[in-house]
């Protein structure tokens, strides 16, 4: 199957350079044939399984962790927040 | 031109649910915080954190949807939209793509004081997380990222391509703010951006079918700005198209200040969400008995409450719709009217002088100690002339803000409105030998001065007099001597 | 020793916590440089936690059974205050503000943290190689892989340089090195342990699982960390698992069923032997063996691989450089930072797959790609669930071969995931997974083999298991001169 590998690069903001693009490229073709062979086995892909719901949690605030913990692993922070290049809204 | 051409409109609405906590955490829901103080794992996207759904968020949009006549999807389940910015911690919205929560409803708005009603579909009100907060601050190093408001819940309702003017899209947007207020699940604040809209515009040639190519316009922050966004819209692409052009199917950016739209996003720049479902959740199931135990939990609704107001209440639909703005304001109309106040007389005291009092002091009905009981004694003694309209306002301030009782209060205060005409004419005559300048320019020809003495009698009542009665005598004396 | 045996010991006062755990370091500190399964070592802390364990135990507290157990967590597990990097340079700084369920779970329990082992970079790998932190040997021979991608902590146990260790299993990770190293590992159930605090690779397969040198061992593991968990809404609600104890029960009238689909021409003429002559051993107490068919079997791959890559795709967008983990040190705006930062911080298996899970799921290709692999996954577990209705359990090999030689094969992804068919399945499915050892190769290498059950037939499981274990004679300590 056709598959545009600088386009996928762009979606995942993966940058590859010509020689990463063409051994990405190789291999994935040879993994996409792999999968290719999918058979088509015709039952409804059913998404929901009401037979096992999903167990809701009540409305109840629990403490945060505090903004240092938050803030501890970040690259960059400023008054308290994280940081990036300028980005117009 | 105008008239040659029909315009369909469809509006998405995102308004934030008042929980008490985020919707897929327990972290708080509120606005205001000091930046990343109301986060943890989950709503920051750290690895390894996963999400919990908030029982209260699907009972809230389920309500919407009953208050929407919507068909309620009992089985369903939440999807991944993927994409990347920085409000966005993990590079994915939990959402819901193809099984809404609530789908295929409608809300019924009036259009004027006519009466006149529409129907506008509602296509589907679905759940899903806000992101966080970009702040644009020109002495910072960058764009600084507040994820306090990440993860609080939103419930989308998406409406039907059926608004044709600017006209109808705000009494759409009022009706659809009021029922939010009336089911008590969101509140509402546009400037706190608690309600955001995006606006969907097409143009057709009048009474043609096919609705032409959409544009989407985004960033409109408020109800007046949707307003002028809409109209704008309108005539550009009606003048787009008069002029031989064609409409793209685009995603345009909303200036409020200069009053125009410029292009953000083409159709194929659009993103590729990948949408797929959420693996971290399993499938939403709400009981039936569940749904209808919610569906029961519904009031009156707003557009059903206005009509009501003016054929039960003989209101106009200015007078109904400033009560039913404001639910508990509604309320206690309707309390005070039934212990024998005439409707009127109820609706303009409470969306006069009672508003006004209250907007003062920025406090809202509920919380002052108004009540009906009271509140009817006051404005049957107005009517009946036992105390005067003057003095009828302090009575209602104190019934607004202190414990006071409506006869405790006329009582301590002396304001029993005297009608005694052997009394006032007594007070006038008084009046009249203090002012004689004034009884001789009245004599003179220069009548107006009519009210001046009335005034004049109010102050040496004390606002006690019945200011028509001390009219008529005024009146009479002045043009009986000499 | 076994856990069970220095638990017990511990409690007749006959050895220290302390002492155990200096000895493990002291190991550790003999051999860690060849075999290098630990990316982080807390030997302080873990002698804070042993001497604070002896202390309440001489005080007379009734204490847990993994109370005082030096144990090794897969590096992909959330530890708060220490570092966990998933092997990657995106992490390699990161240090959680936060305790994964099982980790707060065997914390609360008592155990005490060794370290954090090696595995392939965000778990995708079946060898450790993967690994952009560090380099893991198989002890029983340096020159081959520990498996993947759990290597680090099955390399430690099979060296005696842990008691206990956490792994994680998506496609196999726990029992693949668990069989290449001669130890024991289980993959639970989907949903019977908390997935909460592991960073995500494959949502819908992810599992934390018991890695020990005994049944015993890895029983004790599996129930100190099952169980529902509010924070993991797929976190199964079940009582604890009921049923056989590990050492009762009858190998008579047992229903085993061997899918030939496993034993097909990709596996080792030894690995087949070995696990045929145990299946006769089975036979030989009174187990009904008989071979079925899993026809599904041969989709199983590219199914799992469609899956496991787009969940990745999306799990792994979080990684941008903005609110933990590595940044780029230059860009030019948001764009640039996030595309360099995440082309510097992955390893090429990791972009691979990130690849391969973005394309799966765009438009386009969504239809004959993901939709059509869910509905594969779909029809595997039907054929599952029909084999058990005729068998109690399925006995596999583990994987085709033993332990390959580093570098043997990374220059071809295609044969590395070739090698993932018999572990696959159960990810797929669901299911319950356990390898044991049942015998060596002729170089010496040690031979796993699978026995897959029905959902949350765990006890089942650890009983099979053990039998094959006393069969063998048990863990083979490696010589001490390594």
């Amino acid at each position: 199957m056709e598959f545009d590998i600088r386009r996928i690069a762009k979606l995942a903001l993966l940058r590859l350079d010509d020689a990463q693009a063409e051994r990405f490229a190789a291999q994935m073709a040879d993994i996409l044939e792999m999968v290719g062979k999918l058979p088509e086995v015709g039952d409804e892909a059913m998404d929901l399984d009401p037979a096992h719901p999903m167990l809701l949690r009540e409305d109840e605030i629990f403490p945060s962790l505090s903004r240092e913990d938050i803030l501890r692993n970040a690259p960059q922070t400023e008054a308290g927040c994280f940081v990036v290049p300028r980005v117009v809204d | 031109m105008r008239e040659r051409y029909e315009a369909a409109i469809g509006i998405e609405t995102h308004a934030e649910l008042n929980t008490k906590s985020k919707i897929f955490c327990p972290c708080k829901n509120e606005f205001g915080a000091p930046p990343n103080t109301d986060c943890c794992p989950v709503c920051t996207g750290m690895p390894g954190a996963l999400p919990a759904l908030n029982a209260e968020v699907v009972r809230s949009a389920i309500k919407m949807g009953y208050a929407c006549a919507c068909t309620i999807h009992n089985v369903c389940k939440q999807d991944r939209k993927n994409y990347f910015y920085p409000d966005l911690p993990k590079a994915y919205q939990i959402s819901q793509f193809d099984i809404p929560l609530c789908e295929n409803g409608f809300l019924d708005v009036t259009l004027d004081a006519t009466g006149r009603k529409k129907r506008i579909g509602i296509t589907r009100i679905h759940i899903e997380e806000d992101a966080g907060k970009l702040l644009h601050d020109s002495a910072a190093s960058g764009t600084l990222i507040d994820y306090n408001r990440c993860g609080v819940p939103l419930i989308e309702i998406v409406s039907e391509p059926d608004l044709c003017s600017s006209a109808e899209v705000k009494a759409y947007l009022d009706m659809l703010r009021l029922t939010l207020l009336y089911l008590g699940i969101s509140d509402c604040r546009m400037q706190e951006g608690s309600l955001r809209c995006d606006v969907n515009v097409s143009v057709r040639r009048a009474k043609t079918k096919t609705l032409g190519t959409r544009v989407e316009m985004k960033n409109v922050n408020s109800f007046s700005a949707v307003a002028r966004a809409v109209d704008y819209e309108i005539s550009r692409q009606i003048a787009l198209l008069e002029a031989g052009g064609e409409i793209r199917q685009e995603t345009r950016r909303w200036d409020d200040l200069k009053g125009e739209s410029a292009l953000l996003r083409t159709k194929e720049d659009a993103q590729d969400y990948r949408f797929f479902p959420e693996p971290d959740l399993l499938t939403i199931v709400i009981p039936s008995e569940q749904a209808e135990a919610l569906r029961a939990q519904i009031p009156e609704l707003p557009n059903a409450r206005l009509g009501r107001f003016m054929t039960q209440y003989g209101l106009s639909y200015a007078d109904a719709f400033l009560l039913i703005e404001n639910r508990d304001r509604a309320d206690l109309f309707e309390k005070t009217s039934a212990l024998g106040v005439p409707p009127k007389t109820v609706a303009n005291w409470l969306n006069g002088e009672v508003a006004h009092l209250l907007g003062e002091r920025n406090m809202a009905l509920a919380e002052s100690h108004l009540e009906k009981k009271e509140f009817a004694a006051a404005l049957i003694a107005i009517e009946r002339g036992a105390i005067s309209h003057t003095a009828g306002k302090t009575v209602i301030e104190a019934l607004l803000f202190t414990d006071q009782t409506t006869e405790a209060f006329i009582a301590e205060k002396g304001l029993a409105q005297i009608s005694d005409t052997n009394v006032l004419r007594a007070a006038a005559e008084r009046v009249m030998t203090l002012n004689k300048k004034a009884v001789d320019d009245y004599r003179n020809g220069k009548t107006n001065v009519l009210e001046f003495l009335v005034g004049q009698c109010m102050r040496a009542s004390k606002g006690t007099g019945n200011p028509a009665l001390f009219r008529d005598i005024l009146s009479e004396l002045l043009t009986k001597e000499k | 020793m076994s856990a069970a045996a220095l638990s017990l010991a511990m409690r007749r006062g006959e050895v220290s916590s302390a002492e155990i755990t200096k000895s493990v370091f002291s190991r550790i500190h003999a051999v860690e440089d060849r075999i290098g399964a630990y990316l982080t070592l807390c030997e302080e802390r873990a002698m804070e936690q042993a001497f604070s364990i002896d202390a309440r135990r001489a005080g007379g507290e009734e204490l847990l059974p993994l109370a005082g157990i030096p144990i090794a967590i897969k590096d992909n597990i959330c530890t708060k205050g220490v570092r966990t990097t998933c092997a990657s340079k995106m992490l390699a700084h990161f240090v959680p503000p936060y305790d994964a369920t099982v980790a707060e779970k065997l914390f609360a329990a008592g155990a005490v943290l060794i370290g954090k082992t090696n595995m392939d970079e965000f778990a995708m790998g079946s060898s450790c190689e993967n690994s952009a932190l560090g380099h893991t040997g198989n002890p029983h021979d340096l020159t081959r892989v520990p498996g993947g991608s759990s290597g680090g902590s099955a390399a430690a146990l099979a060296a005696g340089e842990a008691v206990l260790a956490l792994g994680s299993d998506t496609g196999g990770s726990v029992r693949q090195p668990a069989s290449f190293c001669g130890v024991v590992g289980l993959k639970p159930t989907y949903g019977a342990v908390s997935r909460y605090g592991l960073v995500a690779f494959a949502s819908s397969f992810d599992q934390i699982g018991p890695l020990a040198r005994t049944v015993g061992d890895a029983a004790m593991l599996f129930h100190a960390i099952c169980g529902f968990d509010p924070r993991d809404a797929t976190s199964a609600r079940r009582k604890d698992p009921d049923g056989l104890n590990p050492s009762d029960g009858d190998i008579r009238g047992l229903r085993v069923g061997l899918p030939r689909e496993y034993f097909g021409a990709g596996v080792a003429d030894e690995v087949r032997a070995a696990v045929l002559s145990s299946a006769e051993k089975l036979r030989a107490e009174g187990a009904i063996i008989r071979e079925i068919s899993l026809p599904s079997t041969d989709a199983a791959l590219a199914a799992y691989y469609v899956i496991a890559c787009a969940e990745a795709s999306s799990n792994l967008a979080r990684f941008d450089g903005v609110k933990y983990g590595y940044r780029a040190a230059r860009f030019e705006n948001l764009i640039d930072l996030y595309e360099t930062t995440r082309s510097e911080g992955f390893g090429d298996e990791v972009k691979r797959r990130i690849m391969l899970g973005t394309m799966v799921l765009s438009t386009g290709y969504a239809d004959a790609f993901y939709r059509r692999a869910r509905r594969m996954q779909r029809r595997i577990a039907s054929e599952f669930a029909e084999a058990f209705s005729a068998c109690d359990l399925l006995l596999t090999p583990t994987a085709p071969t033993t332990a390959f030689h580093i570098g043997e094969k990374t220059d071809d992804p295609l044969r590395m995931y070739a090698a993932d068919i018999c572990t696959v399945t159960a990810n797929l499915a669901g299911l319950p997974a356990i390898s044991v050892p049942c015998g060596e190769s002729g170089s010496g290498m040690p031979i796993g083999i699978q026995l897959i059950g029905p959902r949350f037939s765990e006890q089942l499981l650890f009983f099979v298991a053990s039998y094959f274990e006393k069969l063998s004679g048990g863990f083979k300590c490696i010589a001490g001169g390594l």
